[in-house]
């Protein structure tokens, strides 16, 4: 058995490493993909082009605008003086923020007089709208420190907020660390995807068949094959990620390695079942690229928080093994990793590295052609 | 009555030494698709039994199921008493598309296969050299697979599947699609593997095939049937001879039927009977005076694909009313070349034209929709039915509403497609498959027609009709271009070329490419062909040995001083003989001997 | 041509193509049912919002006054999921490395002594930075909850007023599915395309196909007809659904909008097929398909937003047609702008879709060589 399965696994090695598209696949694209994901994914926008419409004129009321544009978000969006209408100037998507300070700005704060600045936000580009509004909200307050310090005799609350683990709250960690997840999830899969359904469509796999090799040896064969390529993928891409973007790893690499590993055969069980299941390299490569894509991206906790999805879609989540690698990869580049707590993520990717050989060994057991 | 030839006889009783055996064989596929019916086989060691039957008569599914790859419905398969399911490792199995990976080397083929069987590594250099000097690979030990012809992959499967030394080897249709000379090193390698103890299963559809074998079996629906064949040689005798007719040969034949052969109480039809009668002068056919212009014109065309030349330097002329042969093994350039002339490739230099213009000019349209193309692979949609199908090329290539239903009625009723004219073509067998093609290549009565294989795996039924009907339509003024691999249709062509990489080598009319032939023939009459091919095989090349049903013919270059040499080595054998004289080389020999001399010149 | 339509070749073509396509039951199910499904998934499921911040609190204080802070937390069910009040600082603050709490709020014991003497509360308030941008939101709610906690003591002398327009619930589905909309079609509209044409030429129908008399634009429109039907069936079932399920507005042009959706299902298919004649085999253009629908996707701002990406990434965006038309869905359904305003992304469009179907059209007789 141990021999098959080393014949299996040299007739893979052979086939992968003179096939120029797996090459492509394995090395370049990952690492194109990890180039795409890390600078083009941002959720915080900085460089709001914003609106001010002054109605005021006082020095006062332009030391507003000074400290409105002064934060990292907002940015003058047009050099000259606009005089029209707020909503014009969201429909025309000339601005996304329009600011209208009032007439009588600085003669009501002079007299203590609450004053109210109108800040109009386009909601249709949702993440600046989110940046906007909640900045918003908070200038008041902070604008108001600044102007006329508090009255001692009032009370006020003073939170001491302190942020762990990523305290420049640096967003490139966050997507960085996730894209590992993606990256790694996308293509070992699909390579053993294409591998096994060419198998099973050019009729290679009829000499395994017919030399009666044991459906695991065969598997394992396979799976020895793709998890190298994805164990170097991964060193790869972690090696360049952490180089462009001055991050390190936290704790020891020991949790993040077995935590890989055991992610990756489940990667390329996946697509070695949907290469069985589907039995043609074109379904296989649509259904591994559009299942994987679909989920690690977007399902995965990779860009957009999990505890916001709605019952019952948040189950979906818990199927998707990516969402625990990408913890995985999080903390060990961010929070640092203890076992204790790696079980939780840990045993599911092991139960789904597990399920899925199951799976793969049921409908090759009988090492036949099915109808 | 006549009685059958001895080698067709009903099924022996079983006997204590049987090797395979298969019993109740069924296979249904989803619910109601009948592939194999009910069928019985035994094999003894050391036997060679062919498996005919067309295409869609169910002798894959029936090879698959003995070969233990699938799982038959009803049924049993043992190997010694085994059941195949744990057996099947002393079986061989060689399938259509020789599942091969075609990113390794021949020897990492090899040493994969060895691999899987758990051969010992030392076993296995031995058995590697031999096996690979046996099917002639022993100098391309480390070319990738994906880089040798048809035939040399097929040798390669037939390597790989011996190298643990099976009992058994089965083969599924091991020679479709290669040239001559191939098919012949492969039957010669299977009979070579039957003398030394391993019995063999080949599937085929093609009737010269069978005649290495020691036992034939009819094929047909599912079923098994051993009794036939030989009414199936006569019936292609009589579609020959038809044939003749409807050209207005001369029918009387040249050499007479050898009184010898009828032996008292038997009745065979030599191979000989059916070369002899087209071995006769043509009668001159009506040509067209009233077209001065060749109709097909090449002219020193190239086509490279990167740095090889598919087709390299060819010229040649096709006047209307003709029917050409373009002749040549898979990777030849006959595809290729027919794609220049239907315009869908541009010839890197060299020029084509048809009715006098370029298929990729200015007036391409034009040109196409005076044309008729059928594809190699015949191109019907599987989601169609058949008059769907027939009316979809009917409408694109123009014919008016009003007249298109009759003109698809009547297409429908000339080829006896119209009981399945709601049927739709994915489920249709292949012979049926190939008459609709043709319908709808020749609807719009086109003034050429380019006919790529379009006889390939059918029964013999279908290639008759496609014949008479390609026949018709020479003679109602189309010019026609026909590729094939069958050598007997090659007599039917008024004139032919042969190709191979991408160069012509012979050309003429069939007889004048076998007055062009050097070589002769030696001919005589055996009992036990395989036997003697073995004693041949130590004087002369692989590739001059044919063998038939009961006879053997050795090409040669000096017939005369062969016949001597030959006649002293069965002698000195002690091996029984008779009729031992020199011949004419017939078409498929000639052939042979043009494609080895190319072989042996490029290297 | 003085030929009565039912003579046309064309005819034959489509006829044969929706014939094929509408039996294949399978293709049909795979062009419906995915962007539907995609798009109501994902209209559900993407969401930058900060809610159901889990905190666990640990008050060390224990009076009214920390217990009242406590309840302004805890009452606040639309921002934050109150996990466990802990009396033992901590056990709180491992909650936050286990991750079982998003953030930790402690409450000195000193909490109402500093009250009292300085009228200044100070409390602790622990954030996971690991999500960048949830934590720098989250961050301002604890500010403003702060500032607004005893109401009308210190707001502070302005106040600002913030509506947001187009989208005043900030309803991450009215951004989403606009865009996500565009991408579905993207996936599947390519990846249906390219096979399609793919299994022409494998099967070697395509070869006769290019022997007709008939023109290659002929033989490219009838082979994007029924794809066409398929995808725009899938674009009003879509938006049908979605106005249903998330009350997604419409406020332009319905027919602009159902205009600009067919250019861009067009300008899909017409890649798919370019992508076809340019691979040499099935595998190849699937993966060349996936491989340029990522970027398509990522770079076009549908489903990540396009204005915080690099300058460098956003140039590179404008090479990108899905960019295009997710700015004019979203635009027309949710601002009901029109071609004035949007001059300029619809002549793009148009100009993609016709150019990629010129390319399409000449590439097609050249497949073979």
């Amino acid at each position: 058995m141990i021999r098959g399965m080393l014949a299996q696994l040299n007739k893979d090695w052979l086939e992968f490493r003179r096939d120029r598209l797996s090459v492509a696949l394995a090395f370049f694209l990952p690492i194109c993909s990890l180039f795409l994901f890390s600078y083009g994914i941002r959720l915080e926008s900085k460089h709001i082009p914003t609106e001010i419409v002054d109605n005021d004129g006082t020095p006062l009321s332009r030391d507003f605008a000074r400290r409105i544009y002064a934060t990292a978000a907002f940015v003058p969006a047009s050099a000259q003086q606009f005089d029209g209408d707020a909503k014009d100037a969201l429909l025309t998507g000339r601005a996304r923020a329009v600011i209208n300070i009032p007439c009588g700005f600085e003669a009501g704060i002079n007299m203590n007089r609450t004053t109210q600045v109108l800040f109009t936000i386009d909601g249709t580009a949702l993440t600046e709208a989110h940046t906007a509004k909640m900045i918003a909200e908070n200038f008041g307050t902070v604008f108001s420190m600044l102007v006329k310090p508090p009255d001692p005799r009032l009370f006020y609350l003073l939170p001491k907020i302190t942020v762990w683990f990523n305290p420049g709250l640096q967003e490139a960690l966050f997507i960085v660390s996730g894209a590992f997840g993606v990256i790694l999830w996308m293509f070992p899969s699909l390579l053993a995807a294409v591998s096994m359904s060419r198998d099973l469509e050019h009729g290679e796999i009829i000499q395994p068949f017919c030399a009666n090799l044991d459906p695991a040896a065969f598997l394992l064969g396979k799976v020895g094959v793709y998890l190298a390529a994805g164990i170097v993928q991964s060193i790869i891409i972690m090696s360049i990620g952490c180089a462009l973007f001055g991050f390190h790893l936290v704790d020891s690499p020991v949790i993040l390695i077995c935590c890989t590993i055991v992610y990756l055969t489940a990667a390329v069980l996946f697509g070695i079942l949907l290469g069985v299941l589907t039995r043609n390299q074109t379904a296989a490569v649509q259904a591994t690229s559009s299942g994987g894509f679909f989920s690690s991206l977007l399902l995965s906790g990779f860009v957009y928080p999990l505890n916001n999805i709605p019952f019952p879609f948040s189950l979906l989540s818990y199927v998707v093994p990516a969402r625990y690698y990408i913890d995985v990869t999080r903390d060990a580049f961010m929070r640092g990793s203890e076992w204790a707590m790696v079980s939780r993520n840990f045993v599911p990717l092991l139960a789904f590295a597990v399920l899925l050989f199951a799976w793969c060994w049921w409908l090759l057991k009988d090492m036949r052609m099915k109808d | 009555m006549e009685q059958l030839p001895r080698s067709a006889s009903k099924l022996p009783p079983p006997e204590p030494e049987v090797l395979l055996l298969g019993s109740g064989l069924t296979k249904i596929y989803g619910k109601s698709t009948l592939a194999v019916d009910g069928v019985h086989l035994a094999l003894k060691p050391g036997e060679v039994l062919a498996l005919f039957g067309p295409d869609g008569a169910g002798k894959t599914t029936l090879l698959q199921m003995l070969a233990g790859v699938i799982k038959p419905t009803a049924g049993v398969v043992t190997i010694y008493g085994e059941d195949i399911r744990t057996a099947r490792r002393l079986c061989g199995y060689v399938a259509q598309q020789f599942n091969l990976s075609q990113d390794l080397s021949v020897k990492e083929n090899m040493r994969y296969a060895a691999d899987l069987h758990a051969l010992p590594r030392t076993h296995f250099a031995k058995q590697c050299d031999r096996l690979l000097s046996m099917v002639g690979l022993e100098r391309f030990e480390d070319r990738m697979t994906a880089k040798l012809s048809g035939g040399m992959k097929e040798k390669l499967a037939i390597a790989c599947a011996m190298v643990f030394d099976p009992k058994l080897l089965i083969l599924d249709e091991p020679t479709t699609g290669i040239d001559p000379l191939g098919r012949r090193e492969i039957h010669h390698t299977l009979v070579e593997l039957a003398r030394l103890g391993t019995s063999v299963i080949l599937g085929t559809s093609d009737l010269d095939e069978v005649e290495i074998a020691d036992r034939i079996a009819l094929m047909d629906h599912g079923r098994l049937d051993e009794s036939t064949i030989a009414a199936l040689l006569q019936d292609r005798e009589q579609a020959l001879a038809r044939k003749r007719d409807a050209r207005t040969k001369i029918s009387t034949s040249v050499h007479k039927l050898d009184p010898s052969m009828k032996k008292s109480g038997e009745f065979t039809i030599p191979p000989q009977v059916i070369q002899a009668v087209s071995q006769q002068p043509q009668a001159p056919r009506p040509l067209f005076v009233d077209q001065p212009v060749p109709c097909i014109d090449v002219t020193g065309v190239v086509k490279r694909f990167g740095a090889f030349a598919a087709v390299d330097g060819v010229t040649f002329s096709i006047t209307r009313g003709e029917i050409f042969g373009l002749l040549g093994a898979n990777g030849a350039g006959k595809s290729t070349t027919i794609q220049m002339l239907c315009g869908l490739q541009k010839p890197t230099s060299g020029a084509v034209r048809i009715l006098g213009e370029d298929p990729r000019g200015a007036a391409a349209r034009k040109i196409r929709a005076r044309m008729g193309y059928m594809n190699q692979r015949f191109s019907l949609y599987d989601g169609l039915t058949v008059a769907e199908n027939i009316d979809f090329y009917a409408w694109s290539y123009g014919i008016p509403a009003s007249v298109r239903k009759t003109r698809v009625g009547d297409a429908l009723a000339k080829l006896e497609l119209g009981d399945i004219r709601n049927e739709p073509v994915a489920r249709l067998p292949r012979g049926w498959k190939q008459r609709v093609a043709f319908a709808a290549a020749t609807l719009h009565s086109p003034d050429v027609l380019f006919l790529d294989e379009p006889t390939a795996g059918t029964d013999s039924k279908t290639r008759q009709m496609l014949w008479s009907l390609i026949n018709e339509f020479a003679a109602a003024g189309a010019t026609v271009l026909v590729t094939t691999h069958f050598l007997d249709e090659a007599e039917f062509c008024d004139r032919l070329v042969l190709m191979v990489a991408g160069r012509l080598v012979a050309q003429g009319s069939p007889e004048q490419v076998r007055q062009n032939c050097d070589q002769g023939a030696v001919e005589f009459a055996a009992e036990e062909p395989q036997e003697v091919s073995h004693i041949l095989g130590e004087h002369f090349e692989a590739w001059r040995v044919g063998l038939h049903q009961d006879s053997v013919r050795v090409l040669s270059s000096y017939p005369a001083a062969d016949l001597q040499l030959i006649q002293r080595q069965l002698q000195a054998r002690e091996v029984e003989f008779a009729n031992l004289r020199t011949d004419v080389c017939t078409l498929e020999e000639a052939f042979i001997a043009a494609i080895s001399k190319t072989r042996a010149q490029a290297q | 041509m003085n030929k009565a339509i039912n003579d046309w070749a064309i005819c034959a073509l489509i006829l044969k193509e929706l014939r094929l396509t509408l039996r294949n039951h399978h293709l049909v199910f795979l062009l419906i049912f995915p962007p539907i499904v995609q798009v109501i998934i994902l209209g559900y499921c993407l969401d930058p919002q900060v809610r159901n911040v889990r905190i666990a609190i640990a008050d060390l204080s224990c009076t009214p006054e920390s217990r009242a802070l406590v309840r302004t937390f805890t009452d606040n069910r639309e921002l934050f999921v109150p996990h466990l009040v802990f009396p033992d600082a901590r056990q709180v603050a491992s909650e936050l490395v286990s991750e079982s709490a998003d953030a930790v709020v402690v409450i000195p014991s000193t909490f109402s002594g500093k009250l009292e003497r300085f009228h200044v509360g100070e409390f602790q308030v622990l954030l996971n930075g690991v999500d960048a941008f949830t934590a720098k939101v989250a961050r301002g709610y604890f500010q403003l909850i702060a500032a607004h906690a005893f109401p009308g003591r210190h707001t502070g002398i302005v106040e600002t007023l913030v509506r947001v327009a187009f989208n005043p619930g900030l309803l991450s589905a009215w951004y989403f599915v606009p865009g996500v909309l565009g991408a579905a079609i993207t996936l599947s509209g390519t990846l249906v395309s390219s096979a399609s044409m793919l299994r022409e030429r494998e099967s070697g129908t395509l070869e006769q196909l290019l022997v007709l008399p008939v023109t290659s634009a002929e033989l490219l429109v009838a082979k994007m007809v029924p794809l066409f039907g398929l995808l725009f069936a899938d674009v009003c079932i879509a938006i049908m659904l979605t106005s249903y399920l998330f009350s997604l507005p419409n406020r332009g042009s319905m027919v602009l909008y159902l205009f600009f959706s067919a250019v861009y299902i067009l300008v899909t298919i017409s890649l798919g097929s370019l992508m076809a004649t340019v691979c040499s085999s099935q595998r190849q253009s699937q993966l060349l398909s996936f491989f340029i629908n990522i970027p398509l996707i990522l770079l076009s701002g549908s489903v990540v937003p396009l204005e915080s990406m690099p300058e460098a990434l956003r140039v590179l965006s404008l090479a990108d047609p899905l960019r295009y038309y997710q700015i004019v869905a979203r635009d027309i359904l949710l601002k009901g702008l029109g071609p004035h305003e949007l001059g300029d992304e619809m002549l793009c469009l148009l100009g993609f879709c016709v150019g990629l179907l010129s390319i399409c059209i000449v590439r097609i007789r050249h497949q073979l060589s």
